[in-house]
């Protein structure tokens, strides 16, 4: 909090600045009180203990897809590219559904053998380590950008509030000081209940700017509408929306586009993981049931964007639209600095949980698993290496947000295709008694080697499908070719997984 | 134990359905016919205003599932208690049972 005092300008800045204190200190405390109530294992650190109720539960599913890159980049989407932006909600409405399937599975045989990752479930299936080792890089490798866009948002937005006041190191700095804070004290526990308080907080401005905006500058949603097609942005409106350059979007790229992101939705391996986490079945079940709730909470989000189309043109980058839109409008410092900590919330509940399941999964699934076999680590070893890979981790997303000049949105929005690539294995583990390790391992190496190729060169892409579509093809004809080919794999470790 | 037919009552069969057409009216074709920015409905767009109905149907089909799915293990839980009266042993074998069908 000194560091926030240090030259603000005499006014407004201060109260501005006030309030996003006070909206850290709450994260802070939140993170860190639950630390008092966890045992000090690694099943504490990071599946809680396997005791999350529904309200913490239904909060940290949630905030992974309330990031910043929804309350930065929904708007900005909405401003500049229109019903492009649809695809942020579209993905999630049949996403969800998979983990209401896997989850339980998940949570029985992580109850009954102590798993608390992906992986983990994924090597006793195939009674495979490399492929422990494989899903650990692929997951610490996409996860990192994603945080380091986490972190982005946040110096940001601090950045644009105080007018530049905040370098962006600073905004970025301090917050994630206090993100490292709670989830090296608390573990998952931290991440979940202040996202708790976070998730409410973000959901109560999004509502009250989406609502407010429209009427305050057009005198209501539909006059708002109206006012973008007389405007002669009709074709904006028109879906599957705009591309960056503004050219009409294809029903190609959108369609595979949000067909690849669902699919990947429910096996990002942070997410995939909170199974683990639940208190019981049904706790999970019906957090998972109420998922789509927090899609609603898109709408006024994509609404603030949509704001701006006609009152504030040409405005670069399309991401700032939502800071620029609050500078500009009349409103008491308290409510301006109430908007900034929600942002700084979206970014913070996402990044929290990131770090956390990226320095478990590293360790656990990676680090562990290196070493000789038979010298597995100890408890307490293990989870202080976890905390030194919160800070290092940590650390590596602050050199990559302060420093680099990489196109992250762009590396984050690849990831999907690779991590849509976990999908056929994690499907094949519980549904398909056949699958052998040679299978999965061919599966997934080859869908991650499709999606890269495509990546790297799109022009070499037969119709314009979303590369993660290709990789999926691939994936599933190795596993399912290779897997017939090998020897099925012995019928009662694939029964404790299939009949689970 | 679980056949086939235990693991997909008709309501899941109903629940895939739905969520079948909902899939489809998302991306093309579905979403092909109901893209224009005009009429408005309820002063959103129609192309918004389809997504947004899209989703709450979906998310209706998604609670229907859980109450049927709650209702279905309860009433089987029910029954595995009715037919074996060893009281103990009878709790843990009947979470077994309904653990068994998700």
């Amino acid at each position: 909090m000194m560091l926030l005092d240090a030259g603000l300008a005499p006014g407004t800045g201060n109260i501005i600045l006030l309030v996003v204190g006070l909206y850290l200190l709450i994260s802070l405390l939140t993170g860190i009180i639950p630390a008092l109530r966890v045992s000090s294992s690694v099943t504490g650190y990071v599946a809680g203990d396997r005791g999350m109720n529904v309200l913490v539960l239904y909060f940290v599913i949630g905030a992974s897809i309330f990031s910043s890159f929804a309350f930065l980049g929904g708007p900005g989407w909405a401003y500049s590219r229109g019903a492009a932006a649809f695809y942020i909600i579209a993905y999630g409405i049949t996403g969800i559904i998979p983990l209401y399937f896997f989850g339980p599975r998940a949570w029985r045989l992580g109850k009954k053998y102590g798993y608390v990752t992906q992986a983990e479930l994924l090597a006793a299936r195939f009674n495979s380590r490399s492929l422990s080792i494989l899903l650990s890089v692929l997951t610490v490798a996409v996860l990192i950008p994603y945080l380091t866009i986490q972190m982005k948002g946040a110096g940001y937005v601090l950045n644009v509030i105080s007018e530049g006041g905040i370098p962006e190191w600073v905004g970025a700095g301090v917050t994630y000081l206090v993100v490292l804070f709670y989830v090296y004290f608390s573990g998952v526990m931290g991440v979940g209940w202040s996202n708790v308080f976070q998730g409410m907080f973000m959901m109560i401005l999004a509502w009250a700017l989406g609502l407010y905006l429209p009427n305050a500058l057009y005198g209501g949603i539909g006059p708002m509408f109206e006012a973008i097609i007389e405007s002669g942005n009709a074709a904006m409106l028109q879906a599957p929306g705009l591309l960056p350059d503004g050219t009409p979007w294809n029903w190609w790229g959108f369609s595979s586009a949000v067909l690849v992101s669902a699919i990947g939705f429910s096996v990002w391996p942070h997410f995939f993981m909170r199974s683990f986490a639940a208190k019981s079945e049904r706790s999970l079940r019906l957090s998972l049931v109420l998922y789509p709730s927090f899609l609603l909470f898109i709408v006024p989000i994509l609404l603030i964007g949509f704001a701006a189309v006609v009152m504030y043109p040409g405005v670069e980058p399309a991401d700032s639209i939502l800071p620029y839109v609050l500078m500009r409008l009349e409103l008491p410092a308290v409510i301006v600095g109430l908007f900034c900590a929600g942002t700084l919330a979206a970014s913070m509940s996402s990044g929290d949980a990131i770090l956390h399941s990226a320095a478990s999964i590293g360790v656990r699934d990676g680090i562990a698993k290196i070493g000789s076999g038979n010298a597995s680590m100890s408890d307490t070893g293990e989870r202080r290496l976890i905390r030194i890979f919160v800070l290092l981790i940590g650390l590596i997303a602050y050199y990559f947000a302060v420093f680099s000049e990489i196109s992250l949105v762009a590396l984050l929005l690849a990831s999907y295709g690779g991590v849509a690539q976990i999908f056929p294995v994690v499907f094949a583990m519980f549904y398909w008694k056949r699958a052998t390790r040679a299978g999965a391992l061919s599966g997934l190496v080859g869908g991650i080697i499709i999606n890269v190729l495509f990546l790297m060169y799109p022009e070499w892409k037969p119709l314009p499908l979303h590369e993660g579509m290709y990789g999926l093809v691939i994936n599933v004809l190795l596993l399912t070719g290779i897997s017939l080919l090998t020897r099925p794999e012995s019928p009662e470790r694939v029964e404790t997984f299939t009949r689970c | 134990m679980a056949s086939s037919r235990q693991n997909f009552p008709w309501y899941r069969r109903v629940f895939f359905g739905i969520m079948l057409i909902v899939q489809l009216a998302i991306i093309w074709p579905g979403f092909a016919l109901f893209s224009a920015a005009e009429p408005l409905i309820l002063g959103f767009p129609l192309s918004f205003a389809w997504l947004i109905a899209m989703l709450l149907l979906g998310f209706a089909a998604f609670v229907g599932l859980y109450v049927l799915d709650n209702r279905r293990e309860d009433a089987a839980e029910e029954e595995l208690k009715a037919a074996m009266p060893s009281p103990e042993k009878n709790a843990g074998d009947a979470a077994a049972q309904t653990e068994g069908r998700s």
